[in-house]
């Protein structure tokens, strides 16, 4: 059985009159890729910086391999690799000196801080610029740059709050195949963002947080199969009666029918092919439609369910 | 010692404005010094007026007048003609030409004096009018000894006596503007603005940079404990801190090697290393008030400026009203003045030397102060960033 890595337990911190992080529980297991998803300002950041002792917190206990986690916990720092939201580097040292620079507050021996460094500066395929500074880097080079500053030292714990931040297409799905290949090399992840397509990509495991609670947490698929949906079908139609949408509000799985704009949306809370029934009854009533599509439930799906709003702001 | 080292690469990033403030500032304080000791430079001197005499009464008592001019100012030689007079004085070659006419003697003898000499001058020259006051209070002597039954040999001689008697001159100035003071003191009374408007720029802005809460929080997450991390910041702004001063020192010794290499030299350095400490704990104290760089360098130039014009070194301390100075004693720069003139009066007299520990003692009262305050300004900020 794999070894816990992080556990928190009842973690509540107050900001005045605010709870940001309340009752908070989670546990994370060697080698898992752990989302947590939620809006800004669920508590995400919050609970990762009371994780990294950066704050203090009110109730609760935070462990990390085994061990209470405190501000001079060194030992356990010396294993864990933090990624912030922000761009925290040197702008006047290049990209070399500042990998070499937080490399270096982990480890001392020269020889071998060398080879990781230039082990992650290949990682993250920032050979060629090597000797730039930093503002002469776009805003994707600069993430990648964050990142190897972050895991240069090979943590066995990485901590990433929202790296791919306006991040163009192209180096977010450069920093998303990187974690992965991190969680290959033996790394546990925390990842945390309010892209739900990304968490959905990347994660093993996926937390759901809103006002600093844990709402729901699972595999993508077990979240998605904890909500009444399973499938939206959207048809246009020119007119439909309301004798036929009680009709179709009767078919099986069916569970919510509308109508408006000329447009039918159906909802369905079970089986794989409810499009098929729906298609059917119309074409045995004589009825015409054009556009026909069907969507399966997404983590927003999943979050508006749980909390009765949209997960983007 | 990643940290003492990417202190210094940044410092090097910076190097520029550094050596521009460096540059500008020691032509100032050297210019200043040497200005700052021709201003002071002041002794009595009697003012000697370049006079033409032309005696037309050839007599006693006018050729004793040529003496006493002689004897008092500077006479030139000119022909006696309306031209020759006017082109001397258009070429400045004579500033005052005396007349002395036909009949000069006789009006001395009955006391009518008052048409017996003529003059042309410079218009509205000061020195002019100076000497018609000379020559009036002469004749007047020479007219009172021949009305007392003198014989003219006799009036002469003694008027001409008379006028060799000196009186001491003493100037009354304002305490401590009168004394001439030595290079080194006004290149050491420069220093303070100098080390602060240098350090601010250099080792405030570093010190901004590390504290970035990114950064900072950053480097809290490194297995590297929090305290080292100070300590070597501390270090290396101490180590460059103490290169600056050194430098100063240095150049100090170059420029007045004469003043520096004596006791009292040594207490002028003395007294700027321990003004190096008050002004490192004052930047350590600002670096936690201030956030962002332009705010650093604004700083820079308002504190070193403010402490400098408040603490007598741009302003003399003696011209500034009884508040103001006031008001200066609880600035370190005023005991840096105060301590700097001290020293530069020092005979090596107990009471002095009490004085000079005295202000040593202030100014490192000040040192500690600032450091306190920098301790407490980040005990606050780490509990507020803490939670």
């Amino acid at each position: 059985m794999s070894e816990t890595v992080v556990k928190i337990e009842n973690l509540v911190k107050n900001y005045k009159n605010l709870t940001a992080v309340d009752h908070f529980n989670l546990e994370i297991k060697e080698g898992e890729i752990l989302g947590l998803l939620g809006p800004n300002g669920s508590g995400k950041t919050t609970t990762l910086n009371c994780l990294l002792s950066l704050l203090s917190f009110h109730e609760g206990k935070i462990e990390v391999f085994g061990e209470k986690m405190k501000p001079e916990s060194y030992s356990l720092k010396k294993n864990i690799g933090v990624i912030f939201q922000n761009v925290a580097v040197f702008d006047t040292l290049t990209v070399y000196e500042n990998i070499d620079f937080f490399c270096g507050l982990y480890i001392e021996e020269k020889a071998l801080r060398k080879k990781y460094v230039e082990e992650a500066i290949q990682f993250v395929e920032l050979g060629d610029f090597k000797n730039y500074y930093p503002k002469k880097l776009s805003g994707g080079l600069l993430r990648r740059l964050n990142i190897a500053c972050g895991i240069a030292h090979k943590p066995k714990l990485i901590v990433l709050d929202e790296p791919t931040v306006a991040v163009d297409p192209q180096s977010r799905n450069k920093i998303l195949e990187g974690i992965l290949e991190l969680n290959k090399q033996g790394a546990t992840i925390i990842y945390t963002s309010h892209y739900m397509e990304e968490v959905e990509e990347i994660c093993s495991r996926i937390v759901i947080m809103d006002k600093g609670k844990n709402l729901a947490e699972g595999t993508a698929e077990e979240l998605k199969r904890r909500i009444k949906n399973n499938e939206t079908i959207y048809i246009d139609i020119r007119s439909l009666p309301a004798e036929d949408m009680d009709n179709i509000r009767q078919l099986k799985h069916v569970y919510s029918v509308e109508y408006s704009e000329e447009r039918l949306t159906v909802k369905c809370d079970g089986g794989n092919h409810n499009l098929i029934h729906v298609m059917d009854y119309l074409q045995e009533r004589g009825i015409s439609f054009g556009r026909v599509h069907s969507e399966l439930p997404t983590l927003n799906d999943v979050f508006l369910e749980i909390t009765g709003k949209e997960l983007r702001d | 010692m990643k940290i003492f080292q990417v202190f210094f690469k940044t410092l090097k990033k910076r190097s520029v404005s550094v050596i521009i403030y460096f540059m500008i500032f020691l032509a100032l304080s050297v210019l200043m010094s040497g200005n700052g000791k021709k201003q002071t430079e002041a002794v009595y001197k009697d003012a000697k007026v370049k006079v033409a005499v032309l005696d037309r009464d050839n007599s006693v008592l006018s050729k004793s007048l040529y003496d006493y001019l002689s004897n008092t100012q500077k006479i030139v030689e000119i022909k006696d003609d309306k031209q020759s007079i006017s082109d001397e004085l258009f070429y400045q070659n004579v500033e005052y030409v005396l007349i002395i006419k036909k009949g000069f003697e006789e009006g001395i003898k009955t006391g009518k004096y008052e048409d017996i000499v003529e003059n042309v001058k410079v218009p509205q020259s000061i020195s002019g009018k100076l000497l018609d006051s000379k020559i009036d209070q002469y004749l007047s002597e020479l007219s009172t000894y021949m009305a007392a039954g003198f014989s003219a040999e006799e009036a002469a001689k003694n008027t001409l006596k008379n006028s060799e008697i000196t009186a001491d001159v003493k100037l009354y100035k304002v305490q401590g503007a009168s004394e001439e003071k030595s290079s080194a003191y006004y290149y050491y009374l420069y220093i303070p603005y100098v080390l602060i408007g240098m350090l601010m720029t250099g080792v405030g802005s570093i010190l901004l940079i590390f504290r970035k809460k990114d950064l900072d929080w950053r480097i809290k997450c490194s297995s590297m404990p929090e305290l080292r991390k100070n300590s070597i910041l501390l270090l290396a702004c101490g180590v460059f801190s103490f290169v600056c001063w050194a430098v100063f020192v240095l150049l100090s010794l170059l420029l007045y090697r004469t003043d520096i290499l004596t006791g009292k030299g040594a207490l002028f350095i003395l007294n700027s290393l321990v003004f190096l400490l008050v002004a490192m704990s004052l930047i350590y104290m600002v670096s936690f008030l201030v956030k962002t760089l332009n705010a650093m360098n604004m700083a820079a130039n308002v504190i070193s400026l403010g402490l400098s014009f408040l603490g007598g070194i741009f302003v003399p301390l003696e011209y500034m009203s009884k508040s103001v100075v006031q008001f200066s004693k609880v600035l370190p720069t005023y005991w840096y003045v105060v301590n700097n003139e001290a020293i530069d009066s020092f005979v090596n007299t107990t009471k002095q030397y009490h004085t000079i520990l005295r202000n040593f003692g202030i100014e490192l009262i000040f040192a500690v102060l600032f450091f306190v305050i920098a301790l407490y300004l980040s005990k606050s900020r780490a509990i507020a960033q803490h939670g």
